[in-house]
């Protein structure tokens, strides 16, 4: 950590998860190796390669709009108000609900990858009252289109700051804040900036919160033409990151969301922190750069850039929490990554991966392996990587079996998109 | 309160209505142009909006042919922020994909996708949910509903060689300026030296448009031809839609000096804060957008009687205009410093680039206080009782400023300001 700045730690956690509307029942999951990937099932779509997903839980979404004010309802995306809901239990496991006092510098920090807006069933909302066996008329849709109610909240839904919109009305946030797009690269962006903000004296805590979906058409679409999507029927099973036998990536959907203060402010208001956001750091390759990883190293230098900025110690990284897509080459790329990072460490130094959990989550999961990496260091456990029985690579301490000890004071979260986005966050004690 | 390394702005790149490289915008704001034409979605004559300001598409295609930008398909608001990210690149004196831009940032703002229904109704199916068809249709459909759209900032990056962080904004008509605000922040924490930082947009497209109309934001007027976006008029009827992008270098202070570089203006400030009102109004009392500017002198360490004119984001609504007009009053009202503002809105010239519209404004104001010329609001022909400050009506006047604001205010209720001082 830099002389001159606070220590940041988190004081509050929520989530909205495949695999419970609780940070608890995640950590279970984790540690049982119980997947919340179901099979497939959707009101707006069917597919016969597209055959299981992590959805959230239709009940706790219920249950969670409920919470919403009718007339703040509307204009919320889904995505929006697994959001809100995981926010409502990071605010609240905080001391900071409702009813706490509301501070005027409240920051509110939201990444938001929610591709269901706007997307095409929308259009085909729209299109409902158009009749299908008339030539389709473009002026006519258009009229049909500004008569229809339903369309200025569409379009408030597609704007990527519909969680931020809500959510500082919701929750009175009145501080410093921002909303980010950009897959895996959002969250990071997130969190990036509520720890500048923090770190600055621009607030006094920050809410941030991941929220999003790939549940939409083109974007399934496109993730199958690519070849990424696993298409096995063989159930959650057969989404196995690092495995030898994996055969592609399933999706899910979902929120999480943490509160963020210095150590000092969570001490005056006796609020005991869940650990501590030592350091995040980025990087950005191109496709032909990513082809040369062997000297690009972008693991290792974001691992590098984090642990420069906050002094800590390499050896006191006790665990990995990484990426895991399921998609072949991905993986090997990012288990070379994570072996060059780690240096002479990386048979001793415990990887895990909570993807096949829930599915790849985009710019949740980002968060989510955040929140994982500190519930590892507060535990003393690294949960083992759902269904992988016969590792790709054998150098690295890939957990498998059961939870193993978690030895050192720091837990290590990478992340990576597919298209170029690297990341590492540093957590845990200082 | 200023914390860390000064930040100088080095380099501009504009892609607007007015002009697709900063000194052609900057000639053509002084010369009180307008960029304001009329205007139909594709296919859609009847489209109720009949005047924006739209990129002479051509012209954009020829200037930046060379550049090898557009070689993946992609929505007009990424070709735009490439487009302009380059410009600021190498008129900051960079070569793209050079050494010297290995650690740098990029931060840029952006909107809503772009979705043309055409396409979009190709790509539902007559039996309603299957999606496999969709997945071989595909091949044969609009390449650019196939990007992922909100990935600007990699896009940037990866095209330049930019390998330090990389942060996509969200923060609608604020975002622009929420992504210069961030590089300040970045720069001045140590994180880069080099970020390159702004936004784009275009919400030209008939979706976009329609829910913009559905919520009462563009003018209908058809009376007023390129003088249609009138800010703090009494007449005044909603924005005028634009597209383009506005994305400046940001550098620190010892990488500006240590190359010789000559700053356009110095970046001194940041403020930003959230309404916490209405999701689809600003707070009336226009508390929020008061904020930001006050925060943006704190973070600058200046008082307000130091500053001398606001780039304001003056969007020709009617309640936006007089909220910003309060607010100002508020934030200058000791000895009624508000009074000896100068007030200007780009708008006016250029219309409302939402996401981006920060960018082209920002680097508006840094040229105004370079240049001590400050570009006129336009079109101000009826004055507003509610709207009473110096909104320099009469056209671009010279006039030397130490200090300026640009203000961005986002639907949803986001306020961001920035402090330009003048680089001596």
């Amino acid at each position: 950590m830099r002389k001159h700045s606070p220590r940041i730690v988190v004081t509050g956690a929520g989530v909205l998860l495949p695999t419970g509307g609780s940070v608890e029942s995640l950590w279970q999951s984790a540690l049982s190796g119980t997947s919340g990937i179901t099979p497939y099932v959707s009101e707006i779509h069917r597919s016969s390669w597209l055959k299981y997903y992590g959805r959230v839980d239709a009940a706790a979404c219920e249950a969670a709009r409920k919470t919403i004010p009718a007339k703040l309802k509307r204009l919320c995306s889904e995505s929006t108000v697994w959001g809100v809901a995981a926010a409502e239990q990071a605010l609240a496991q905080a001391g900071l609900g409702r009813d706490a006092e509301q501070p005027a510098r409240r920051g509110l920090f939201a990444a938001e990858q929610c591709n269901l807006y706007p997307g095409v069933h929308p259009f085909k909302e729209w299109l409902g009252r158009i009749d299908k066996d008339e030539a389709f008329d473009l002026s006519k849709f258009t009229q049909e289109a500004l008569n229809s109610r339903a369309l200025p909240f569409v379009f408030l839904k597609s704007l990527r700051n519909n969680l931020l919109s809500v959510a500082s009305s919701l929750f009175q946030c009145k501080g410093d804040c921002g909303a980010f797009g950009q897959d895996e690269g959002a969250a990071v962006a997130a969190l990036r900036s509520a720890l500048f903000s923090l770190r600055h004296g621009y607030c006094d805590q920050a809410l941030v919160v991941a929220t999003g979906s790939s549940d939409e058409a083109w974007t399934l679409c496109e993730l199958y033409a690519d070849r990424y999507l696993s298409e096995s029927a063989d159930g959650a099973r057969a989404f196995r990151p690092y495995d030898k036998s994996r055969a592609g990536m399933l999706l899910g959907e979902g929120a999480v969301a943490l509160v963020l203060e210095s150590e000092d402010s969570a001490a005056r208001r006796g609020v005991e922190p869940l650990g501590g956001i030592l350091a995040v750091s980025s990087q950005v390759l191109s496709p032909i750069e990513r082809r040369r990883a062997d000297s690009t190293k972008p693991y290792a230098a974001c691992l590098a850039r984090a642990l420069r900025d906050s002094l800590a110690d390499p050896y006191a990284i006790g665990a990995v929490c990484a990426n895991g897509k399921g998609i072949h080459q991905s993986d090997l790329y990012e288990l070379r990554n994570i072996e060059q990072a780690l240096g002479p460490r990386a048979a001793d130094v415990p990887v895990t991966c909570s993807t096949p959990l829930t599915g790849v989550l985009g710019t949740v999961g980002a968060l989510a392996d955040v929140l994982l990496s500190l519930l590892i260091v507060r535990h003393g456990l690294v949960p083992p990587i759902a269904h992988l029985e016969d590792p790709e690579i054998t150098a690295l301490a890939l957990c498998r079996d059961g939870p193993v000890s978690h030895a050192g004071r720091h837990a290590l979260a990478f992340n990576m998109g597919l298209t170029g986005f690297h990341s590492a966050t540093l957590v845990g004690g200082f | 309160m200023n914390k860390g390394n000064r930040v100088f702005v080095t380099g501009l790149g504009v892609v607007s209505s007015l002009g697709l490289e900063w000194k052609a915008f900057w000639a053509a704001l002084l010369a009180g142009r307008s960029g304001i034409r009329p205007w139909a979605p594709e296919h859609c004559e009847s489209f109720p909006v009949k005047f924006a300001s739209p990129v002479d598409k051509e012209a954009f295609a020829a200037a930046f042919a060379g550049e090898g930008l557009f070689d993946e398909p992609m929505e007009h608001r990424t070709a735009f922020g490439l487009a302009a990210a380059r410009s600021a690149i190498r008129d900051a004196g960079f070569a793209p994909g050079g050494e010297a831009l290995r650690h740098a940032a990029v931060v840029v703002g952006s909107g809503t996708p772009e979705r043309d229904p055409a396409d979009m109704l190709l790509a539902l199916d007559a039996q309603g949910r299957a999606i496999d068809r969709l997945a071989e249709r595909r091949a044969a459909l609009n390449p650019r509903l196939r990007q992922n759209n909100d990935a600007l900032a990699e896009m940037i990056g990866r095209q330049n060689g930019c390998h330090g962080p990389s942060l996509n904004v969200s923060m609608a008509c604020a975002g622009a300026a929420q992504a210069i605000g961030l590089g300040l922040r970045m720069i001045r924490r140590g994180e880069a030296d080099l970020v390159v930082a702004g936004g784009a947009d275009s919400v030209l497209n008939m979706a976009t448009m329609a829910g913009l109309l559905m919520l009462g934001a563009p003018s209908l007027a058809e009376n007023l031809g390129d003088r249609l976006s009138t800010p703090f008029d009494r007449l005044r009827s909603g924005f005028v839609a634009a597209e383009g992008a506005g994305v400046v270098v940001l550098e620190s202070e010892a990488s500006a000096l240590a190359r010789g570089a000559v700053p356009y203006a110095e970046l001194a400030g940041f403020g930003c804060s959230a309404d916490a009102y209405r999701v689809t109004a600003p707070h009336p009392g226009g508390l929020g957008a008061a904020a930001a500017m006050r925060r943006a002198l704190a973070d600058g360490g200046v008082e307000p009687a130091q500053v001398g004119s606001i780039n304001a984001h003056g969007t020709s609504t009617p309640l936006n205009d007089a909220i910003e007009t309060a607010a100002i009053k508020a934030v200058f009202a000791d000895g009624e410093h508000y009074r000896r503002l100068a007030v200007s809105a780009n708008k006016s010239q250029f219309g409302h680039l939402i996401a981006a519209s920060g960018g082209p404004e920002f680097i508006a104001t840094a040229l105004s206080v370079r240049d001590g010329l400050i570009p006129g609001t336009l079109n101000l022909a009826n004055p507003d009782p509610v709207c009473d400050l110096d909104y320099v009506a009469e056209g671009t006047r010279a006039q030397a400023v130490e200090y300026a604001l640009s203000n961005s205010f986002g639907f949803g209720g986001f306020n961001v300001s920035l402090l330009v001082k003048r680089h001596a």
